[in-house]
């Protein structure tokens, strides 16, 4: 289901019914993303609080041209950044756990977890795992971008990257012997 | 082993590709009061600041070109009309002295004809040569009789011109003789002398009306050029608010401001003004943060499997480092300052009096102050800056909108300068600090000092 776009203008107007309409329509999707970015969900919902208040602030600036969802998916990504930007450099100085090898990481296990799961392990992750593994695996950003976006430089990125995998693996082998644990 | 990272991450992306959970209900109630506390001020705001700042400019703009287009008439045309208002029974007559001045008119008329008068003639008592201005009023004035007498002359004084005038014709000189004049040249020349007296009576200022009063008394001399007219005050005032919270301490600000004044009439006057202040807040605050300090590790057991060697079943610790950061939500209460600049915007409109040199006025309007710029001390401790900072401070907000209420005495000191005294109150519609807690009204008192300068 596509935005009405005819809501825009009314948006640039400030219009609460338009904003209300507009916030319903993309409160779920904008609350998923946000929550990938926080550890749990009182933090994921002030991201979102304060994202979408950019957005009715900004939406002025939209030209119109591109995704209206991605622009606004753009805005919110920044906002969990600049949210979060202090808590990851803090991170980074203190690896939580041991880089290790992602060359056995299971596909199977994660076909066989829901979004729910997932999300579970992730949140668990360090915030600065969490947050490079966001960008660049489900956001699809590059590790230059990354390294701008967070002010490290792009092997930072590329480690951290590596390091979030190595975490969800070993994450992720817990769960599988615990399912054979428990199916013994 | 890129090809299943690469599977890995479809993975996941697919699996977050749909994913839309439901927000609570409260994050758009959240939303719409920010919006609420935000959007609504902005335009209001922005407005407030558009209408000041046009009123100041037209104002500006409007004392600019009354300066440039009132310029003050040159004394010397008034020369000759100095005989006529000097006369000491408020009567104009004619003396010696304006028998010369006439004399020499009219021989610089005759001498344009007959080439009769010598040079020193055309000087009048101030020496300022006449040659030059004569020739070109009468060639204005002649063949035309006055039809408005002068407004400050009675007609019988008109008349006395006109008889003392003939009479002195009877007593011209040889030269005036000899220059056989006939009646009507006479009548056009006293007819000249009317119309210059005219033009000259109405050309008149306050100069020559009140000589005495202007330079035995300043003040009345100041406020009487106040009319239509500007000042320009440079004004300092410590000021103080008063503050109803225990954890906060307002301190004295100090302000300097530059407001002119445009008087309407002798009496009220309107005020814009312009100008900075240094304010700073002192007192108890408390700080709720997260600080996240690595605390230690501890090795957790994540797995446990059981190996048997021969006929023992041992039991196989699996553990994993587990880093732990301080999370506790941490309260601190500590005593900062936070330091303001300000611009100070106002437009007043009041009333003043004089009495001899003391002068009293009082004046109300609204303020608009803008925070230019603010420097706050950081509650939390040294190398902070990781924490997930939540804190309640007291932090002026900007514009606050107010009402001030002043009086003022203020002595003239010299022909255009006054220093005034001015107790001033002012009252915050919504306080001074942001934060629900802190947007009461607030009220606060001043005292201002001034030095005004009278433009013109």
């Amino acid at each position: 289901m596509q935005f009405d776009k005819s809501l825009i203008e009314p948006l640039k107007q400030n219009n609460r019914k338009a904003q209300e309409a507009f916030y319903r329509f993309f409160a779920p999707k904008m609350f998923g993303v946000c929550l990938r970015f926080s550890a749990d969900s009182e933090e994921a919902e002030d991201i979102m609080q304060e994202g979408f208040i950019r957005v009715f602030r900004y939406i002025k600036d939209y030209r119109g041209d591109g995704s209206f969802e991605g622009w606004v998916r753009r805005t919110m990504v920044n906002t969990a950044i600049n949210h979060y930007k202090r808590r990851i450099k803090r991170s980074f100085t203190k690896p939580i756990e041991h880089a290790g090898s992602a060359a056995g990481f299971n596909a199977n296990i994660v076909e066989q977890m829901s979004a729910n799961e997932l999300l579970e392990i992730i949140s668990s992750l360090p915030v600065g795992y969490r947050t490079v593994f966001n960008l660049n695996i489900i956001e699809g950003y590059t590790h230059k971008e990354i390294g701008e976006l967070l002010g490290i430089s792009e092997n930072t990125s590329k480690s951290q990257l590596s390091r979030a995998r190595a975490s969800l693996q070993k994450k992720l082998e817990m769960i599988k012997k615990k399912e054979n644990l428990g199916g013994q | 082993m890129e090809a299943n990272n690469e599977h890995i991450n479809n993975l996941f992306k697919q699996k977050f590709e749909d994913f839309a959970p439901q927000p609570p209900e409260h994050v758009w109630a959240n939303i719409a009061s920010a919006l609420d506390k935000g959007t609504a001020p902005v335009w209001y705001h922005t407005l407030a600041a558009k209408i000041i700042a046009l009123l100041v400019g037209v104002i500006v703009l409007w004392g600019g070109y009354w300066l440039l287009t009132n310029k003050p008439q040159p004394v010397k045309k008034q020369t000759p009309v100095t005989a006529y208002q000097n006369s000491s029974k408020g009567k104009t007559t004619i003396d010696r002295k304006v028998d010369s001045n006439i004399g020499a008119t009219t021989t610089i008329d005759n001498a344009s004809k007959k080439s009769h008068a010598k040079p020193e003639h055309n000087k009048n008592n101030n020496g300022v040569d006449k040659t030059s201005v004569a020739p070109a009023m009468t060639a204005s004035l002649s063949g035309r009789h006055l039809k408005n007498p002068p407004a400050s002359n009675t007609r019988e004084e008109t008349s006395k011109i006109h008889d003392s005038q003939i009479a002195l014709n009877g007593q011209q000189d040889d030269d005036l003789a000899k220059a056989d004049m006939n009646q009507s040249e006479a009548m056009s020349g006293i007819d000249k002398i009317e119309s210059k007296a005219v033009a000259l009576n109405n050309d008149v200022t306050p100069l020559h009306l009140k000589p005495v009063t202007r330079n035995s008394n300043t003040h009345e001399s100041t406020a009487k050029k106040q009319t239509g007219r500007w000042a320009l005050g440079l004004y300092f005032s410590p000021e103080f608010i008063f503050d109803p919270f225990d954890s906060l301490t307002i301190q004295n600000s100090y302000a300097l401001k530059v407001e002119p004044t445009y008087y309407i009439n002798s009496h009220w006057f309107i005020r814009p003004g312009v100008g900075v202040s240094y304010a700073r807040d002192k007192g108890f605050v408390k700080a709720n943060y997260l600080s996240w300090d690595y605390l230690g590790s501890y090795e957790d057991v994540i797995n446990v499997t059981f190996d048997t060697v021969g006929n023992t079943v041992t039991p196989v610790y699996h553990t994993q480092t587990r880093d732990v950061y301080d999370s506790i939500l941490h309260v601190t209460i500590s005593e900062e300052t936070n330091r303001y600049l300000y611009l100070q915007t106002s437009m007043v409109f009041g009333y003043h009096n004089h009495v001899s040199k003391f002068g009293w006025s009082v004046y109300a309007g609204p303020q608009v102050n803008f925070i230019l710029a603010e420097k706050r001390d950081n509650p939390v401790k040294e190398n902070s800056s990781t924490v997930y900072l939540k804190y309640n401070l007291a932090q002026r907000k900007s514009p606050q909108y107010g009402l001030k209420l002043g009086v003022g005495m203020d002595y003239a000191v010299a022909k255009r300068w006054l220093i005034t005294v001015e107790p001033e109150y002012n009252y915050f519609f919504n306080g001074i600090n942001g934060g629900d807690m802190y947007s009461k009204p607030l009220s606060g008192i001043g005292l201002r000092f001034g030095l005004i300068y009278t433009i013109k």
